[in-house]
């Protein structure tokens, strides 16, 4: 976990040079008072003592701290999962709402509770349809239709 | 007489049907959020933002607003069935409320817990009615220096009480004050950091990033350490509170009451805080003396009623000044200013139907959520049964429509992904995310507060502490500042002479 500290204030460190960067592209005053470039220059100023103390706090911390995901399968789990939301925010806009939102939750099922391909069926299709008919019908929330929009 | 008067008109909004139904349905919501670990009211409400874009502002924020003080009195009900905090604030409940449902006096702590949450929820709205106008009034008076320092005490008060240490407060605190920062820069017009996107030209949407490092990166924690819940075991037997039992608990009422009135006013310290203060001054007043630690009802009492006068309290920085003091209000106020209103003494005589239409639904909120909560605990206890696998990619795939609809593509919706990823890590490395949303939302404000005062002074920051209200606030903020550097210098003074 320090080493994740550690990183983490390294990243704190090489944002805050990126955006004072950033903010010296623009004018720090202009003729009638504060330009553009004055309220990014103070928050990369103010992130880059930050990044350094933290660094320093990190470094003083002694032993090495538990892993930043606890064990190995935690870590599998929650990469399984970041990257079956990424694939659905990936093909929300084509599969649109419905399809997407029962791929995503079947495969959530089947992965961690295990369950029979008939039951996920089930549960995701009443959460996708449920959740479509509650906003976009009673809530007239407009949600994603994808190819079925075409047919 | 002119507050009555105004109270009034708040209450002939509140009884509107539409906005008493939306009351009712904030209160539910807010109930089962805080019966439901893993999902605060800031994540609840930022979440359901979007959804509220059809309704007029009254009614959107009446029902926002009960989904923060319902949270707060659902947050006990999971601590004394299932020894599970729904809300931090709620922890000391389970201390106390779980020993006493294993006694099979589970019905008595739920009662105790429900009564102080009214007393604690009313007394601060009939605190909030009395002391809005008259701060409003003088908030009139303030000009950008002060509101730059005012928003500047706001935003130390919660990074430097935010929980976790300084730097990693900080830290957040700046990360949203540069998300706040991408867009069209407010003085001159011109885009920056935006990366050429036009995407980005509006700026980040405070929701999606609200959504994505409160909501998603508290679900996927748990994801992360296969969260299950366990079942509520004990019979809830129909006990009711003897006048024993009451007369006992009044100092607990008392306490919380007040001490959570006063903290939930301040910036930063907010219904956590008040719930620890509240039940250490209650021990501290007994003396210890009771079942402390077993199963304390004037423990319950102070916990539960300071929690819920906070969430009172801590409407009255948002309302009168629009500083908001936690997280939970920082999304208020962003829904305030979604709706194009400005929290603050102008919300008064600009949208009084706004202003006093939810201080008048908190007392009708807090009267619903007592006729509303014991009959629904069985329901609220079969949803507990519902595996957290079924339910989180339900909350992951409701922030996807919410962000989704802000616009109706899928660029926030590509963001709410980034800011989940970014609230997980945040989540792990035990960097709080309030700061940083709470500087996401005032931080336009904060620029623009700092370029009009600067631009007043020709330049010269002096003027911070030469006006008499800044100086004071910002001395506050320095107070802020030092007293961490300032306890740690006491403490190893102390430890010197041993």
């Amino acid at each position: 976990m320090y080493l994740a500290e550690k990183i983490g204030s390294v990243v704190v460190f090489l944002l805050s040079i990126a955006i004072g960067v950033a903010g010296f592209s623009f004018n720090f005053w202009e003729e009638y008072g504060p330009g553009a470039g004055l309220w990014p220059a103070l928050i990369a100023g103010g992130w880059f003592i930050i990044s350094i103390i933290w660094f320093i706090e990190a470094n003083t911390l002694k032993g090495s701290g538990k892993g930043f995901a606890g064990s190995k399968k935690n870590l599998m789990n929650i990469v399984v999962v970041f990257g079956a939301f990424g694939v659905y925010v990936a093909i929300l806009g084509f599969l649109g709402f419905i399809l997407s939102t029962m791929a995503f939750v079947m495969f959530i099922l089947a992965y961690q509770e295990k369950y029979k391909p008939v039951k996920s069926f089930i549960i995701s299709a009443f959460i996708s349809v449920g959740l479509f008919l509650m906003f976009e019908v009673w809530l007239s929330v407009q949600l994603p239709h994808g190819f079925l929009e075409i047919i | 007489m002119d507050i009555l008067q105004s109270l009034g008109q708040g209450f002939l909004v509140v009884f509107e049907p539409l906005n008493i139904f939306m009351a009712l349905l904030g209160c539910v919501i807010g109930l089962l959020v805080g019966v439901l670990p893993g999902l605060g009211p800031s994540a609840a409400i930022a979440i359901l933002l979007p959804v509220t874009y059809g309704l007029n502002p009254a009614t959107s924020i009446i029902m926002l607003t009960a989904i923060y003080y319902g949270a707060m009195f659902g947050g006990g009900i999971t601590s004394i069935l299932i020894n599970t905090p729904g809300e931090n604030s709620a922890v000391m409940t389970a201390v106390e409320g779980y020993p006493l449902a294993l006694q099979g006096k589970g019905a008595l702590a739920l009662r105790i817990s429900l009564l102080a949450c009214f007393i604690g929820g009313t007394v601060s709205v009939i605190g909030l009615t009395v002391l809005a106008q008259p701060i409003a009034v003088f908030a009139l008076k303030f000009g950008p220096p002060e509101y730059f320092a005012l928003m500047c005490m706001g935003l130390a008060a919660v990074v430097f009480v935010g929980g976790s240490t300084v730097p990693k407060c900080l830290a957040s605190g700046l990360f949203g004050l540069l998300l706040g920062a991408i867009g069209t820069e407010p003085i001159s017009g011109s885009d920056r950091l935006t990366f050429g996107l036009l995407s980005l030209a509006d700026g980040i949407p405070f929701i999606v990033a609200a959504m994505g490092l409160f909501a998603a990166g508290e679900v996927l924690v748990n994801v992360e350490e296969n969260f299950k819940l366990d079942e509520v075991k004990q019979k809830i037997s129909n006990i009711w509170p003897s006048k024993k039992d009451l007369k006992h608990c009044s100092g607990g009422f008392t306490v919380g009451t007040v001490t959570g009135f006063i903290l939930g006013s301040l910036p930063g310290a907010g219904p956590t805080i008040s719930a620890f203060l509240g039940y250490a001054i209650e021990k501290a007043r007994m003396r210890g003396k009771g079942n402390w630690g077993k199963g304390e009802i004037a423990g319950i009492a102070a916990v539960e009623s300071a929690a819920n006068a906070a969430t009172g309290g801590s409407m009255l920085p948002l309302l009168t000044l629009g500083v908001p003091g936690s997280g939970a209000t920082a999304v208020l106020l962003g829904a305030f200013i979604m709706y194009g209103l400005r929290p603050g003494p102008l919300l008064f005589t600009q949208a009084p139907d706004v202003a006093w239409g939810t201080i008048a639904s908190m007392y009708f909120g807090n009267l619903l959520i007592v006729l509303l909560s014991m009959p629904l605990v069985p329901l609220f206890t079969a949803m507990l049964k519902i595996p957290y696998s079924i339910l989180y990619p339900g909350i992951l795939v409701v922030c996807v429509i919410g962000a989704y609809s802000l616009t109706n593509t899928i660029f926030p919706v590509i963001l709410f992904f980034i800011f989940s990823v970014i609230g997980y890590i945040m989540k792990k490395l035990d960097i709080p995310a309030a700061p940083a949303v709470l500087a996401l939302i005032l931080g336009p404000m904060v620029e623009s507060s700092l370029s009009q005062s600067l631009t007043m002074s020709h330049g010269s920051p002096l003027i911070f502490f030469t006006r008499p209200v800044s100086l004071v606030l910002m001395l506050i903020i320095f107070g802020f500042m030092f007293a961490p550097l300032i306890k740690k210098v006491v403490a190893r003074s102390r430890r010197a002479p041993a």
